[in-house]
Order: structure tokens, then C-alpha cells, then sequence
């Protein structure tokens, strides 16, 4: 049923911190992103690395060969430090990426069209919760020990996807032998339908060291082996479930006294049960079915049912909102043709209605936009609506956001003077201009006499350098800001004072500058209620006032940041500037309680943002992300291309360094 | 003098005439749209990344038609860059000991010889040389010669091609409207895995297991170019992988240099193209 190999991996994930070889191991905290874009270079879909321990047992135990992926996780030990060269440590953590990501490129997520299983499996309108796994689950829960069946499929499934993975790849078939012999070496004897499971698993791939009761291993490989050929599908792994399964349950029955535990495991296993409990399960829940009779009665049906199930490649189509189609799409593409603004409303004063559930949002500028739904391959229609404020409703008391920072201020505002006036000087080199440049001309001369074509670009000018900048600084007020900085010289100070504070510098610098810009922060809580805070608008000249109300600003609630960047965009659209700079300092993930349909799904909140920042940077703006939360590299990478996002491991560092990134991205573009 | 002429031949453009066919594998049915288009005497765009064939296909393409048509018709091309002026393009005077020299810059010669004139990466170049290839790219078929006060009549044979990367760099630096208009676009990207597979095999002489592992190798890792990789390797890579491979290089040392580094600098990026060499590579 496992082996110590297979136990040491599953241990060892836990404790093995105590005595870590750093040369030869592996953490979960480094390899995590390294092997979630190792799978998404595999199979196109990008997994959030996870501990083996924070998977539903249902789908990672150390009776498992591998991992099973729910279709958005990919399940890794948490440190690997088994093997003695990190090559062979590696090699395992690869393979346990590899074939969860196989999932996807193998359509274990496949499903049949809801239509076609409507009423014939109880209510698949829960389908329309999208989830990846949730058509397995119904099909599970139809069987009477629905952890049983689970364990089977899961097996099979994952047979399928490792031999699909070894035929494609070679390098993946030369680890797989590797690793496959070391997991089976002395497993442990144990008859029982797990241990029967992995031993099948094993003997599909030809290694048959097993320890299961010879024949029933056999008359289970039969039924399985095509699961390993070419061209095996979703629903054969289906349908060898059902197959096996009464074999198993018979194994069961005749020793039913042994496995009342685990009777208990297999009808009631948490993660299936969500579904599983719904439906009108033809046999009492509570052990062991009545008789052998039924239970074939009951998979006759299923294979029948089966043959009939198309399945399809994509995901569930029409979900819970309104769609953008594909002809939506096209208006948005044209408007934007047109030099229009994007697919937007605005909306103001704003509707009564929706007064009494917000009142402070009563007056003030209502937008309506929408969202990308990666899940759905669209856009949500008027899916998010977002206030825009000229103040918050419970500002706190008066606060000095540049104390501490004065020196930087005065510094800072220098340099930005200096390049004010730099950008007065003469400019050489040019074919035409106001006057000959000496220095260039006799440089030619002395090139023509040596017979070398001179260069004709002997003009300068004075004038300045006209480079029409917008800036747009959008700071994150998520809740999470309010954590207190641990350490440096701003020990104790909240985030938020820091990321204002950056602002506030900013501002000041960019006063010397003369370039336009303005600032505004981005909160609000789920998607009926997304506020932007206009802190200083372009037109605005910055006063004492500004100051002081950015003193004022606490932390609010969560961190919507793709219709907070839909709206820096429609506002960067009327800026008629030859170089609109949008960027973006928050702490961390954009998250949202609704941002997405289960809130921990981060992939639906990063997807969308990396759609508004796509969008505006197709309309000629250059965004900019700066997190400073340390783990920040992961999600921004995906969010933004390489040269549009800095992480800052220390916030303390941001008043300093976005000046720095202001004049890099004003001078590079 | 003679070498004063080669030294800026060499610097500033290249012309070729093919008397071998350049290998190309057609994608799709962009050998037939260029035809067409060559006939009819519009100009071409052609747009996709770097590394996927474009150059390659133009020279096929020179080829194929000065073959089908029974004449010489020379390729020449010019890599635009950001201090590329008009009279780069169209020539200058330059001073000999005591009179001047008119010497043709490789849009002239290519609009006197009949030839095609490609412009690699035309938006790089300075918004002036747009200037010029206007009146050239319509019904006028006209390059204005300004330091000479003349026009000159391009040569039927002659036919104007400039390439566009419409990738990340270019969002800002994009083409105008009306030079965009003057064009067909003929759309590259990366080939197909079993196409892919072909090229890479022919081109660098390796067997077909060791192309096709590159190739998916290539398909794969593109992949990432929405996670954070600007580009992923281009075929040239690929080739560049194999021919080193053919040298007797080990796989996965070779993919190592030529696709992993090559590639990106992140470290991260980096190590998860390692994984894939591996995947790939035993
Ligand atoms: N369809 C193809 N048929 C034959 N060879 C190809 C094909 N596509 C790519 N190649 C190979 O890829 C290499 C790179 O192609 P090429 O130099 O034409 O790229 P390019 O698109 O011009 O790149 P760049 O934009 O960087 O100039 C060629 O040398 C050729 O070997
Ligand atoms: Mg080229």
C-alpha cells in the first residue's frame, strides 16, 4: 500500500527541516514557483504550489504514487532531502509536477456537457460551480463507497497520465525509471484494497514485485491495461473504475469485520462528500452494502450511462454572471480603434437603491466595468462597480507622513530640479537645427579629407526636450497594509505610511519636475463596492492640504486591483501626453472576497489584473507594478512582462527607490 | 575609392542573389499570398517574432520568383536601428579629393535594379525614412531623392518589404496608420511541432528524434511567454541547439546555452527551462 520510500517522502515533507542538507535538498519555498512554471510550460495551465499536507487526503496520501491535482494546485513536499544529490532530489519534485500538470494536457478534466447528464445524476446544475474536479465528484458519489471508487479512479487516472507522460517525453520516461523501482522497493505487505490499488498501479507499468493476492491482482491488471496504451482517454479511466470496483468491494465484503475503519474512510470522505451526500445514493451511507447483487446492478447502469457521455475538452461554458462575447470583444477592439474610451458607464450621482447599503457612497462618481474571466475565457459585462471618493468616511486623526524622510524629500526634489534643467541643454547631433555644432563639424571635415563619408548630423539645438509625461500613481489601501514594518529605521511604522509616504515624496519631486501627474488609492470590498480614493487629481497643483489628507488615510478593506487599473486607465485616457505611466505600489495579492467564485482562488484575481494591465498598455500606457511583499515575485511575474515590475524585499527601500524607477521609466520610454 | 564603397556596403546593408534555393518550409499559404502580392506589386508586411523565418522566407521567396519570372531579382536588406536616417537609405555626396561623389544608399539601388528591398524591424528607424517610403509604397512607386532635387521611378521588378515585431517593444513604437495601410500583413509565428520538427532536422543536420525533442522542447517552453518570459526560443535557437548537439555536444549541455540561457536572465525562469530541457532530454 506504500513504502518507506514513499513514507519518507510524505515524513520526512513534515519534519525533515531538522537536519536539512541545504546542499542536496529541496524546499517547497523555493521550488514551489520554479516547478509551478515548469507546469505551465508542460501543459499550458499555471498550478499554485501547495505542501502535500495541505492537499484533502482524498487526493494526496502516502498511499498514493503520486499526487492527484485538483486541476488548480499542485501538491509537493514541503522539503525533500531523501536522495544525496540535489539532482536526484530535483528529479522527484519534477516528476511530481510533471505529472500533475499531465492532468491538464491528459483531460482528466474533461466532462460531459451538462445537458447530457442533467437528471441523470441527480441535479448537475452544481456543476455550473465550476471546479475542475466536480464532475469526477458526481461521478463518484454514484458509487456506494465513494472514497472506494476514488481511490480506484485516482489510481488509474494517474497510471494513464504517467504513461501518456513517459511516451511523450523522454526525459520524463528516464526519470520515471529511476524513480518508479525506488518507490516499490520492499513496499509493505499489505492485502487490501489500497495495497492491491498500488501494486496495480506498478504492474501496469510492468513491475511486478507486488505483494497483492495473486489472482485478484490480475484479473485487475486485464481489465486495466489498455489505461496505459496509446490513446486511452478520460473515459476509459471511467470506466475501469466501475469495472474494478466490484472486485474490489468483493474483497472487501468477504472480510468485512477487518475493514469497519475503513468502511467508515471510503462512504464518508470529506473532500467527495460535498457531492456525494447530495445525491440519492441507492445504498445506505452508513457501511457496508447490503449485498453483491446491487452494487452490480448499480455499475451496469454506470458503464452503460458512460458509453453514451461525450466528453468535451473545454470547461464549463455559461456561468453564474453575464458574459462579454465574443462580439462584445469586438466592440471594445473597435471602440478602442475609434480613440474611444474602453466599454465603460459612468454613472453619477449615484442610484438611490444602492444608498442604503453604502451611504458614504451616496455622492460620489459611479463607474461600471469589466472583468476577465479566465475560468470562462471572457469578460464578466458590467460585472464590477466602483466609486470613485474625494474622501473616506472615517479618516483618522492628523499624522506627518514625511517625518522621518525630510532629507530624502530635500534630495530627491534636488535631482529632480537638476533634470528639469538639463533637459534645457543644448542637444547635438542632429541634421538640422538652430546651430552648427563646432566640435562635430571639424570632426567631419577631418573624416571627409581622410576620404570616410562625414557625418552630416553636425546641428544642435536648445530646446527642451518636450517629453509630455503623465503619471499616475495608484496606491494599494488593502487591509493588509496595516501590518507594522519589522525592522530598519522605520521599524513600527505601518506599510501604508510607507507606500503614502512614497507618494508624498513623489509628489514633491515630481513638483520640481513639471511632469503632470496624480495620485489616487484603491480599495473597497467585493465587486457591488470597489472605492478609489482620489488623493490629488492631474489638474491639481500639490498643497499642504494633499499632505495632510494623505496623513489621514488608514487602511481599508481588500485589494480589487483590476477595476482600480480599469479606472487609472480611463482616467490616463484623457491625458493627452505623449508617455502615460501607470504605477502601481501595493503589499501583495490581489484579492477580493468575490474575486473569483472560491476566495482562494488567487488565479482568477491575478488573471483579471493582468488583463487591465494588458488592456492599458495596448492603449499606449506603461504600467508599472512595485510590490514590496517578499513573496511578491511569484504572482507579478505572471501579471506583468519582465521589464514592468520590481519586488522590493524591504519596504523601508520604496521611498528611495521610486524616484529611481520614475526617471528610468520616463527616460527609457 | 573602391574600398571607401565596400567598407559602407558592408556596413550598412546586404545584397544577395540566390542561384540555390534557400530551404524554406511553407506554414501556411504564405508562399501563394506573396506571390500574389509580388505580382500585383504590393507591398508586404510581414509581422511575427523574432527567429520564426521571415528572413528565410524572403530569400526563398526572392529566389522562387526571379526563377518563375526568368530574371534576377536580388534581395536587399537593411536592419533598421534608431540612427537610421533618410539619407542612409537613399545615399549622400561624399567629397573626394576635389569634387563630390554621389554614392547610392541600398534603398536607391534596390529602387534602380529591381530588386525587393527589405527594412528589418522597420519602427526602430527614425520617423523621417517613413517619409520616403511612402510615395514608394503606393500607386506612385516614387523614392524622392531630396539632397538631388529628383525622384527616381522604381524599376518594375523592385517591390518594398518591411518586417514588424508586433511583440512587447513595439506597443509604443507602433507603425502609423497610414504606413501600416500601404501594406498586406503576412502573419509568422513559431511553425507547428511536426514543421518545426523538419526545420530543425534539415537545418542543422540532426536526426529526427533529436529535432523532434527540440521542437517540443521549443513548443513547451513558449508556453512561459505569458508567465513572465518575454520570448520564448525562437526556431533559430532550436537550430542553433541541435547544430551543437550534431557537434557532439550532450543535449541537455547544449540546451543549456543555447535555449536556457539564452532565453532569460531570472533565475527562477531560468531553472524551470532547466526542468523542461530535462523533461525533454534524458
Ligand atoms: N519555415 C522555415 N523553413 C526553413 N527554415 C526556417 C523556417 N522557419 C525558420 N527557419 C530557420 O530559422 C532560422 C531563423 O529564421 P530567420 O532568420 O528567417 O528569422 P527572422 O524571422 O528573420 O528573425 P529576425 O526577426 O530575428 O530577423 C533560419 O535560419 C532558418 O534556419
Ligand atoms: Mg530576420
Amino acid at each position: 500500500m506504500t513504502s518507506p520510500l514513499n513514507l519518507a517522502i510524505y515524513d520526512l515533507s513534515r519534519e525533515g527541516t531538522l537536519g536539512f542538507r541545504e546542499e542536496s535538498g529541496a524546499r517547497l519555498e523555493e521550488a514551489g514557483p520554479i516547478l509551478a512554471l515548469f507546469g505551465k510550460g508542460l501543459c499550458a495551465h499555471y498550478l499554485h504550489p501547495k505542501s502535500l499536507h495541505q492537499a484533502p487526503r482524498f487526493l494526496s496520501n502516502p498511499h498514493r504514487v503520486f499526487p492527484f491535482s485538483d486541476g488548480r494546485e499542485l501538491y509537493l513536499p514541503e522539503t525533500l532531502d531523501i536522495f544525496d544529490t540535489p539532482g536526484e532530489n530535483r528529479l522527484v519534485l519534477r516528476l511530481y509536477a510533471a505529472v500533475q500538470a499531465g492532468q491538464w494536457e491528459w483531460g482528466t478534466f474533461q466532462h460531459p456537457c451538462v445537458e447530457e447528464i442533467d437528471g441523470l445524476w441527480g441535479d448537475a446544475s452544481r456543476l455550473r460551480e465550476w471546479e475542475p474536479l466536480s464532475w469526477i465528484k458526481l461521478f463518484l458519489g454514484r458509487f456506494p463507497l465513494p472514497g472506494l471508487a476514488g481511490d480506484i479512479f485516482i489510481t488509474v487516472e494517474t497510471a494513464r497520465v504517467t504513461a501518456s507522460l513517459s511516451r511523450a517525453f523522454c526525459g520524463l520516461k528516464a526519470d520515471l525509471r529511476w524513480f518508479l523501482p525506488r518507490l516499490l522497493e520492499s513496499s509493505y505487505p499489505h492485502n487490501t484494497p489500497r495495497g492491491i490499488l498500488w501494486d496495480l498501479f506498478f504492474a501496469l507499468f510492468g513491475y511486478r514485485e507486488g505483494v497483492s493476492p495473486v489472482d485478484t491482482l490480475e484479473e485487475m491488471v486485464r481489465e486495466a491495461m489498455r489505461v496505459v496504451q496509446p490513446g486511452a482517454n478520460l473515459k476509459d479511466s471511467l470506466q475501469i473504475t466501475v469495472a474494478l470496483y466490484p472486485i474490489l468491494e468483493k474483497l472487501l465484503r468477504e472480510a468485512r469485520d477487518m475493514y469497519k475503519s475503513a468502511f467508515q474512510d471510503w462512504a464518508h470522505d470529506l473532500f467527495l462528500s460535498s457531492l456525494a451526500n447530495q445525491g440519492e445514493r441507492p445504498t445506505s451511507r452508513h457501511g457496508i452494502p447490503p449485498q453483491g447483487s446491487s452494487t452490480l446492478t448499480i455499475m451496469e447502469g454506470m458503464a452503460e450511462t458512460l458509453d453514451g457521455l461525450t466528453f468535451l475538452e473545454a470547461r464549463l461554458p455559461a456561468g453564474s454572471g453575464e458574459f462579454l462575447s465574443e462580439s462584445l470583444k469586438m466592440e471594445v477592439t473597435e471602440k478602442r480603434n475609434a480613440a474611444e474610451k474602453p466599454t465603460l458607464k459612468v454613472n453619477f450621482p449615484a442610484d438611490r437603491a444602492h444608498s442604503d447599503v453604502f451611504p458614504e457612497l451616496v455622492e460620489c462618481k459611479r463607474f461600471i466595468y469589466p472583468e476577465w474571466d479566465y475560468l470562462r475565457g471572457s469578460y464578466r459585462r458590467d460585472w464590477v462597480t466602483l466609486y470613485q471618493l474625494e474622501k473616506l468616511p472615517d479618516e483618522g486623526g492628523k499624522r506627518d507622513l514625511l517625518k522621518g524622510w525630510e532629507q530624502l524629500v530635500q534630495e530627491v526634489s534636488r535631482q529632480f530640479r537638476m533634470i528639469r534643467h538639463q533637459e534645457r541643454r543644448w542637444r547635438k547631433r542632429l541634421e538640422d537645427g538652430e546651430e552648427i555644432d563646432l566640435e562635430e563639424a571639424l570632426q567631419g571635415e577631418l573624416e571627409r579629407r581622410s576620404g570616410i563619408p562625414p557625418s552630416e548630423k553636425t546641428y544642435m539645438e536648445k530646446r527642451r526636450r518636450t517629453r509630455e509625461v503623465s503619471a499616475f500613481l495608484l496606491i494599494d489601501l488593502s487591509a493588509s497594509t496595516s501590518y507594522p514594518i519589522e525592522e530598519g529605521s522605520h521599524e513600527g511604522e505601518t506599510v501604508l505610511q510607507v507606500l503614502l509616504a512614497s507618494g508624498a515624496i513623489m509628489a514633491q519631486a515630481l513638483e520640481q519636475l513639471g511632469d503632470r501627474y496624480c495620485l489616487y488609492g484603491f480599495s473597497g470590498y467585493g465587486r457591488k463596492q470597489v472605492e478609489v480614493l482620489r488623493i490629488k487629481s492631474f489638474s491639481e497643483r500639490l498643497g499642504k492640504e494633499h499632505l495632510e489628507r494623505m496623513g489621514r488615510i488608514r487602511s481599508r478593506k481588500s485589494t480589487r486591483m483590476g477595476a482600480a487599473v480599469r479606472h487609472a486607465h480611463h482616467i490616463l485616457s484623457a491625458e493627452p501626453a505623449s508617455l502615460k505611466l501607470l504605477m502601481v505600489l501595493s503589499d501583495g495579492f490581489p484579492q477580493d472576497c468575490d474575486y473569483g467564485d472560491d476566495r482562494g482562488d488567487r488565479e482568477y484575481g491575478l488573471q483579471d489584473t493582468a488583463h487591465a494591465l494588458m488592456e492599458a498598455e495596448m492603449d499606449g500606457v506603461v504600467p508599472f507594478c512595485i510590490s514590496v511583499d517578499s513573496a511578491g515575485n511569484d504572482y507579478l511575474r505572471r501579471m506583468c512582462s519582465a521589464r514592468n515590475y520590481l519586488v522590493l524585499k524591504s519596504v523601508g527601500d520604496l521611498p528611495r527607490q521610486l524616484p529611481k524607477i520614475y526617471l528610468r521609466l520616463r527616460d527609457h520610454w | 575609392m573602391a574600398e571607401v564603397e565596400e567598407r559602407y556596403q558592408e556596413l550598412s546593408y546586404r545584397e544577395q542573389v540566390f542561384e540555390e534555393e534557400p530551404f524554406y518550409l511553407p506554414v501556411g499559404d504564405e508562399v501563394e499570398i506573396f506571390r500574389s502580392a509580388y505580382h500585383a506589386r504590393i507591398p508586404v508586411i510581414l509581422k511575427g517574432p523574432t527567429g520564426c523565418g521571415k528572413t528565410r522566407f524572403l530569400e526563398h521567396m526572392a529566389w522562387l520568383l526571379g526563377k518563375e519570372g526568368g530574371f534576377e531579382l536580388p534581395l536587399v536588406t537593411v536592419a533598421c536601428h534608431e540612427d537610421l536616417t533618410a539619407s542612409d537609405l537613399v545615399g549622400r555626396y561624399i567629397l573626394q579629393a576635389d569634387h563630390t561623389l554621389w554614392v547610392d544608399g541600398p534603398l536607391s539601388a534596390a529602387v534602380k535594379e529591381g530588386a525587393i528591398c527589405y527594412l528589418d524591424e522597420v519602427v526602430e528607424a527614425r520617423k523621417d525614412t517613413l517619409v520616403l517610403i511612402h510615395p514608394l509604397a503606393d500607386h506612385r512607386r516614387l523614392l524622392p531623392v531630396e539632397k538631388k532635387g529628383s525622384v527616381i521611378k522604381a524599376h518594375p521588378n523592385f517591390l518594398l518589404v518591411i518586417s514588424y515585431n508586433p511583440g512587447y517593444q513595439s506597443l509604443l513604437k507602433d507603425l502609423k496608420i497610414s504606413t501600416r495601410q500601404r501594406f498586406v500583413a503576412i502573419d509568422f509565428g513559431y511553425p507547428q511541432l511536426s514543421l518545426e520538427t523538419q526545420i530543425i532536422s534539415q537545418e542543422a543536420g540532426v536526426d529526427e528524434s533529436v529535432a523532434r525533442n527540440l521542437a517540443l522542447l521549443g513548443e513547451r517552453a513558449r508556453n512561459l511567454e505569458e508567465a513572465g518570459v518575454e520570448n520564448g526560443p525562437s526556431t533559430r535557437l532550436l537550430i542553433y541547439a541541435a547544430r551543437l548537439i550534431g557537434q557532439g555536444v550532450e543535449p541537455r549541455r547544449a540546451c543549456e546555452t543555447a535555449v536556457v540561457s539564452a532565453v532569460s536572465d531570472d533565475p527562477v525562469v531560468q531553472e524551470a527551462m532547466r526542468h523542461l530541457v530535462a523533461a525533454v532530454f534524458p
